[in-house]
């Protein structure tokens, strides 16, 4: 059904006060896209929905949405809905009121309304709660209600602002999963702001990381995980976050020197390694299960891994995940962090081989921070995609 | 704490003593009294000299002064709380939003709380005199406001209503600074007008408050004496008698302090019956 | 694709249309509106302002004006000749000093013993346990249902059978606590964590020592906003001191300007320029006062 395309054209937001929250946005969503705007608070997403919503006005640039240029049409004309961080409820109102709204206020027949409500509690399953005030709402409730007002009128474009910030844990993987279902059952657009990068990744179709007001990246979950533009997508996306340790490599030699430990790189890398000027500030990036232990690298059957990226480290810290073991250990002044397999019981004090998966290593500027792999890693995304 | 053998100290009494000291003597023994005297006949330095029961109940009843002096004080009392939570809203919505120059508004807004009902009264007086009064060189008119009984009762109420405002404004803004900014970002979203917004959400929103302040200008407008002291004196003929000047004109011009506790005792009744009414419609009513 | 332009706001993708000049006028009309509603508001608020103040600023205007100026039928709302006569007459007139000083007296010591007597209460009702806390505090409450003219003659009575009558003490001591104060203070009292007090207590603090040194400091805000409620009630208040004062050296501001209000008209400048001089106490410590009022009293209440 939904044909409406979005794009941001050099969108920028200037409060009176000088400070620029959003800058040079410019995106295209389209139709059915199940879009997440995230990054650390502050970094302008929340302000990027709320001119999309229309709640704040658009400094310069255009936003058009489907053929109208939108920035100067009231909230309600532009035909879209939206979820709020606190649900904003109307207090006042019982739980059918608040679902009915928008639908009562422009006009719709009762006996629509009726029908549309009773669908929309029934999808929802708040069918029982309908009578009772938001007050009397579990957490769990009252997001179902704000999603529910949201969605009775159909909109092509649902936007969603952190709407499950305020949940705890369990009940936030249990929405995350409804929320997909629902896009998948009413097939509209999804603008959803987030800070938690792993809802980003469970459930857009497209994320879209920002940093002080500025887009770092547009790109599927996969691609942004494997292939990150920046060291600020790189250490944001991911949990447990990817390592960074300070590197220089050195002219005519495959190798990472990392400190006084050097880490040899295999053919593959080392023609990567031929195009970049060789000097000195450069930082390596290493997620945790790039670091292997002996366990893992058996498992795997890594044996293209060989001395040359071997180096034996000291556990710092263990931490039981359950499946698997988180194991820190300090490495060049920092305090690094690998996944390890649960047979491995090494505790702090202990010594223990690790081996770094060169493959899945990045390289980044260490001044501005650029992923010099940004464009070979490119087929690794693809790779893991096909499989 | 709690598990502590409790001992019985008089320590926890002497921090009471002050204020139930002041209680007793100026507020429980007085009430009791004002019900003793109203049985009674007295002279003329209030002592009771005859009991006489339900009498003076009964002369009140049976006057047509006091149905009066009762009908004026309703007439009064709604007029002095719908205006003075018009103009108190109205101000409360009018500086709800920032913009340049709001604390001097709503320090404007807030202003007559801090006056007194007699100044109030002397300066009302002087804008409502027929000859040099401003209200009558605005509008053109001729008009004796204060002694024409069509107008005097009016003109008390609304200058009541001005006193009272102050304060509503203030109570009103506060209920207002309480309702959460983003379900009116929601309204607009979902497409509600201004007006909308007003009718569905603030209005709504502020009905708690709403009702609290009904109760408490309820209370207070019963209780006006200095603008009718000072601006009518009861007249002209009944028609400002209101009744706590009824009361006060019985008990130390005509010295009938026996008549002017059961009015008393009425007043009290009256007030006491409203303020329950009011509660209980409110676990009705007052949706939240 | 649509033809350019349909209604006021919305434009239309087109092949044709300079989307540059389009945005710039929109964004101009966009700041027309917001101006427009700025200016809106500001009118409306000073319409409004103006009605509020139109007594008091007519009456600082009357006050200036010579007598003679007042009885024209023009409409004469500035004073053309601004004198300050007026005052000096009405100083000369009746004792208004005195009657001002009495009144800060009388408010005064009002304000200083209800803060002292209902902190002191509350601090017991809400971190003591004893018995009959529970109807005490009923009681408290109870007493805000009775309306003081109901028992205003009693009091009367009593004050005259004990000879008190045309005092100081009559004026002060019938209104040195007040059940609002009270719950006032134990709402402000109850926000805190009881181990506050009984940490303290541990420390070895006795209770005077912790209201004084602990809670007072804390509850600074209340005390603030108690002090300007009761200080400019206290200033207003008419019935009482109109029935249980009656000679020149005990009224207080609120009777004496009475004095004035005299039937000969040439006096009716006069008697404003006096009803100028003692609003102006009382609206002073509102303004300054306003703030702490607000923060004190009404965050409170309204959610209470």
């Amino acid at each position: 059904m939904t044909e409406t395309e979005i794009v941001l054209k050099n969108v920028c937001k200037v409060y009176d006060n000088g400070f620029e929250a959003v800058r040079d946005v410019n995106l295209q969503i389209r139709p059915k896209e199940f879009i997440i705007f995230v990054g650390p608070s502050g970094c302008g997403k929340s302000t990027t929905l709320r001119m999309i919503a229309g709640l704040e006005e658009i400094s310069s640039g255009e936003l058009w949405i489907g053929d109208v240029l939108a920035n100067f049409l009231e909230p309600k004309e532009r035909e879209l809905s939206m979820v709020f961080q606190n649900y904003a409820l109307y207090p006042n109102m019982s739980v059918y009121k608040n679902i009915a709204f928008s639908l009562e206020i422009r006009g719709v027949k009762k006996a629509e309304v009726d029908k549309r409500v009773k669908e929309t509690a029934k999808l929802l399953g708040l069918e029982e709660v309908l009578d009772r005030r938001p007050k009397d709402l579990s957490g769990g409730q009252r997001q179902r209600v704000a999603i529910g007002n949201a969605i009775i009128r159909n909109p092509e474009i649902l936007l969603m602002d952190e709407p499950l910030s305020n949940l705890d844990a369990k009940l936030r993987g249990q929405m995350r999963v409804e929320l997909a279902k629902l896009h998948e059952t009413l097939g509209n657009t999804i603008i959803y702001v987030t800070h938690d990068q792993t809802e980003a990744m469970t459930l857009g179709t497209r994320i879209v990381v920002m940093n002080e007001g500025v887009i770092q990246q547009v790109d599927t979950p996969e691609r942004l995980y494997d292939n990150p533009v920046n060291q600020f997508v790189a250490g944001f996306i991911g949990s447990p976050a990817m390592n960074f340790i300070d590197c220089t490599i050195q002219r005519n030699a495959a190798v990472l020197q990392m400190g006084i430990e050097r880490i040899g790189c295999n053919a593959k890398i080392a023609g990567w390694l031929e195009d970049i000027e060789k000097r000195s500030d450069l930082v390596v990036g290493i997620r945790p299960e790039a670091f292997l232990d002996e366990y893992r690298k058996e498992k795997m059957q890594r044996d293209d891994l060989g001395d040359d990226q071997k180096m034996i480290v000291t556990i710092t810290h263990r931490e039981l995940l359950g499946n698997e073991v988180l194991l820190y250990f300090d490495f060049c002044g920092k305090n690094c962090c690998m996944k390890a397999s649960v047979d491995n019981y090494a505790k702090a004090g202990n010594m223990i081989p690790v081996w770094v998966d060169v493959n899945k290593i990045h390289l980044f500027d260490k001044e501005t921070g650029k992923n010099l792999f940004y464009e070979k890693n490119f087929s690794i995304g693809k790779e893991k995609a096909n499989r | 704490m709690k598990s502590k053998v409790k001992k019985f100290s008089v320590e926890p009494y002497t921090y009471l003593i002050p204020s139930i000291l002041i209680f007793s003597i100026f507020l429980f023994y007085p009430f009791f009294k004002t019900i003793y005297l109203s049985l009674y006949k007295t002279d003329k330095m209030g002592l009771p000299k005859k009991f006489v029961g339900l009498e003076n109940y009964i002369n009140l009843l049976t006057s047509k002064s006091f149905y009066n002096s009762l009908a004026v004080t309703l007439i009064f009392v709604a007029i002095v709380v719908v205006g003075s939570m018009v103009i108190g809203l109205a101000g409360a919505v009018l500086c709800n939003k920032a913009f340049p120059g709001i604390r001097i508004f709503s320090t404007a807004y807030a202003l007559p709380m801090a006056i007194a009902s007699s100044s109030a009264a002397m300066i009302f007086k002087i804008m409502l005199h027929p000859s040099v009064g401003i209200l009558n060189k605005i509008l053109g008119l001729n008009i004796n406001w204060v002694a024409d009984p069509k107008y005097a009762l009016v003109c008390v109420a609304l200058l009541t209503a001005w006193l009272n405002s102050g304060i509503n404004f203030l109570y009103f803004s506060a209920g207002l600074s309480n309702i959460d900014e983003t379900i009116y970002e929601r309204a607009s979203v979902d497409g509600a007008s201004e007006f909308q917004k007003f009718t569905r959400l603030t209005l709504p929103g502020l009905s708690p408050i709403i009702f609290y302040t009904l109760v408490v200008d309820i209370i207070q407008a019963f209780q006006s004496f200095g603008q009718v002291k000072i601006l009518t004196q009861g007249g002209p003929g009944e028609s400002t008698n209101l009744i706590v000047y009824s009361i006060y004109r019985d008990a130390f011009f005509n010295f009938r302090f026996g008549s002017a506790a059961a009015q008393s005792v009425v007043l009290f009744i009256i007030i006491m019956a409203l303020t329950l009414i009011m509660f209980k419609v409110e676990k009705k009513g007052v949706k939240y | 694709m649509e033809q350019v332009i349909t209604n006021k706001k919305a434009i239309y993708k087109s092949s044709n249309v300079d989307i540059e000049q389009i945005r710039e006028t929109m964004y101009r009309r966009q700041k027309a509106v917001r101006f427009r509603r700025t200016a809106l508001r500001l009118s409306a608020n000073i319409v409004m302002a103006l009605i509020i103040l139109l007594p008091l600023l007519y009456a600082i205007s009357v006050a200036f004006m010579p007598s003679s100026e007042l009885f024209t039928t023009e409409l004469n709302i500035l004073p053309q000749n601004p004198t300050l006569e007026n005052f000096k007459q009405a100083l000369a007139k009746v004792p208004l000093l005195r009657f001002v000083g009495n009144s800060f007296l009388v408010a005064g010591l009002i304000t200083v013993g209800q803060i002292i007597s209902c902190s002191l209460a509350a601090f017991s009702f809400s971190f003591l346990d004893f018995k009959g806390k529970n109807i005490l505090f009923m009681l408290v409450m109870a007493t805000m249902m009775i309306p003081g003219e109901a028992t205003i003659i009693s009091n009367y009575l009593t004050v005259s059978s004990w000879g008190w009558l045309d005092s100081y003490q009559v004026l002060i001591v019938p209104y040195l606590t007040s059940a609002m104060g009270i719950f006032l203070f134990r709402q402000f009292y109850l926000s805190f964590p009881i181990s506050l007090y009984e940490s303290a207590k541990i420390d070895g603090c006795k209770n005077l020592r912790f209201i004084v040194q602990i809670l007072i400091p804390l509850t600074k805000s209340a005390i603030g906003a108690m002090a300007v409620y009761t200080f400019i009630n206290a200033w207003n208040m008419y019935m009482w001191p109109l029935l249980v004062t009656g000679s020149d050296t005990m009224r207080t501001v609120q009777i004496g300007i009475g004095m004035l209000d005299s039937v000969d008209s040439q006096s009716i400048t006069l008697m404003i320029a006096g009803v100028v001089m003692i609003i102006l106490p009382s609206l002073s410590i509102f303004i300054v006062g306003q703030k702490q009022l607000i923060k004190g009293m009404f965050s409170g209440a309204v959610k209470g």
